[in-house]
């Protein structure tokens, strides 16, 4: 049987070969390389992105292996497990690569964002032990050397996390969303989505670390507070402050059931001069709800105060299209996840477009996410989708405070 | 003359599989099984399917159950077929498992005579 991600063999099916390899030779190498923190990495940029990064990393391998090694070196490629996101090159251990770890993780850097691991190990042939536990037992350090290196960026995480926390180090970006039917740079944005950003070149400069980092601190409510906040000081500076303001509060927020946020969002609009009526709230449909009614209760009092609601990652959530109508939205957002390479699959094409029929039964605009490809913008505005976002219309722009 | 593509269709509704069958007979020849034991069984002696239209709501066993054990049979055999799913659930997390499990499409039950041939003549563009 075959790994279904990478086409590799799956290491209990190849195991009587290994065995033969080390027990024959007495001592082989092996190269380990394992994508850390996959939970995150894959929640970020979805399954198909992250099981595309898998699949490269098998290639670059097959590649490296067919370029470095000698056929009669006989190197072997495999997973330790079906869906892993670590594979394994054994080889003999004549074959020096120490030399070329670096040059692997730079090569692989290039088309893997999320932290690798590599691993170099021998597996020695010991005639008082099982072969087969030799193997395991070798994996099974590297796997808790990983998870100890994961460990320690989570601590350094923390501290870093308190830091942005404490000196509200917290940049504010604006990703623009087009009408779509007439692309035309300036005069065609129907408005901006606040999006938080951590300090340049940390580890929490991608919101969804950054976010879950909160989350998992318990300081959720603080960061969303501080984000909220900077995003509606610096929208001011918006090139054309008329435009709608997409922000985003976790369902977690629209839950609880006193006030304190609804209060803070109208004192801060009152505080800085904005019109309730140009904020979004965008809320996220990725988590379980919980309380229904008093997130419900809680939209209906912003929407009396004349904001409007948004659903994101809508496709990818929990709820059902009934469940979603009920809190009378006024955009869907179509997830990123599917709209990638939506030119290519009908699926994709056909929730899209079931999608768009439920905003219009429920008088909700919809917009494409992550539109990064030319394909991809024609395939959503031959769907009939009317607003749109993503790198391939405009990076978010930064505005100077 | 060309031959006509081969399609399996898997749903234990009679009346849906003649209906398929009455819509896409001119220009493809269909096998029909009515359970997923009879499904496999037909699969056992041939192999030789251009495409799968598997309904996910069957008795014995859950359509995707199926589709699993379609996908690990063929991939035993080292053969690809693709599997579009057939079924009355529309709600997007049934799609998205959809993707997920490599199925290449998604048809929703009801659907229009027309609707079904194009989408078929659609997913065979497509591979």
């Amino acid at each position: 049987m075959k790994d279904e991600i990478t086409g590799l063999p799956i290491l209990i099916d190849i195991l009587p070969q290994v065995k033969e390899r080390i027990e024959k030779e007495k001592e082989a190498n092996i190269l380990i390389i394992h994508i850390l923190e996959s939970a995150i990495y894959e929640e970020e940029f979805g399954f198909d992105v992250f099981d595309s990064w898998i699949r490269s990393l098998a290639e670059y391998l097959r590649n490296f292996v067919s370029k470095e090694f000698s056929p009669y070196e006989n190197p072997l490629i495999f997973v330790t497990e079906p869906f892993s996101s670590l594979i394994c090159v054994l080889f003999p251990k004549t074959h020096d690569l120490r030399g070329l770890i670096k040059k692997i993780k730079n090569d692989i850097e290039k088309f893997i964002p999320a932290p690798v691991a590599i691993s170099l190990k021998s597996i020695k042939f010991d005639p008082l032990k099982r072969t087969e536990r030799t193997i395991y037992e070798v994996l099974n350090q590297v796997k808790i050397k990983d998870l100890k290196t994961e460990t320690r960026m989570k601590a350094n995480i923390t501290f870093l996390f308190r830091k942005i926390l404490k000196k509200a180090e917290i940049r504010m970006v604006y990703q623009p969303i087009y009408y779509l039917t007439n692309i035309n740079k300036n005069q065609s944005i129907y408005g901006y989505e606040a999006l938080a950003r951590g300090p340049k070149g940390t580890e929490l400069e991608m919101p969804s670390v950054l976010f879950s980092v909160a989350d998992e601190l318990n300081e959720l409510e603080n960061l969303e507070k501080l984000c909220r906040w900077k995003a509606l000081l610096t929208s001011k500076k918006l090139p054309n402050d008329k435009k709608k303001i997409f922000i985003n509060v976790s369902s977690k927020i629209l839950q609880q059931e006193n006030l304190s946020f609804i209060q803070e969002m109208i004192k801060n609009l009152d505080e800085l001069n904005i019109n309730s009526e140009k904020i979004v709230i965008e809320l996220t449909e990725r988590h379980r709800i919980d309380d229904f009614t008093t997130l419900k209760k809680n939209i209906g009092f912003l929407k009396d105060k004349g904001m409007a609601l948004s659903i994101d990652d809508v496709g990818v959530g929990y709820s059902s299209l009934q469940t979603l109508a009920e809190l009378n939205p006024s955009f869907l957002k179509y997830d990123m996840v599917l709209v990638r390479n939506i030119h290519e699959d009908l699926i994709k094409q056909d929730l899209l477009e079931m999608i768009l029929n439920f905003g219009e039964k429920i008088k909700a605009k919809v917009i494409a996410e992550g539109i990064e490809k030319e394909e991809e913008l024609e395939t959503v505005k031959k769907i009939g989708v009317e607003l749109g976002q993503g790198f391939y219309l405009s990076y978010p722009i930064e505005v100077e405070f | 003359m060309e031959e006509k593509r081969r399609i399996l269709i898997i749903d234990d509704e009679e009346d849906i599989v003649s209906l398929v069958e009455e819509i896409l007979k001119d220009e493809y020849s269909l096998e029909k099984a009515y359970s997923p034991s009879q499904a496999m069984e037909i699969l056992l002696k041939d192999k030789n399917f251009d495409l799968i239209l598997l309904d996910i709501i069957l008795p014995e066993m859950d359509g995707w159950e199926l589709f699993k054990e379609i996908k690990d049979f063929l991939r035993e055999n080292k053969k690809r077929i693709p599997v579009a799913i057939f079924s009355i659930l529309k709600e997007p997390q049934d799609m998205l498992k959809a993707i997920k499990e490599g199925a290449v499409a998604y048809i929703v039950k009801p659907f229009e005579p027309e609707g079904l041939k194009t989408r078929i003549k659609e997913i065979f563009e497509k591979l």
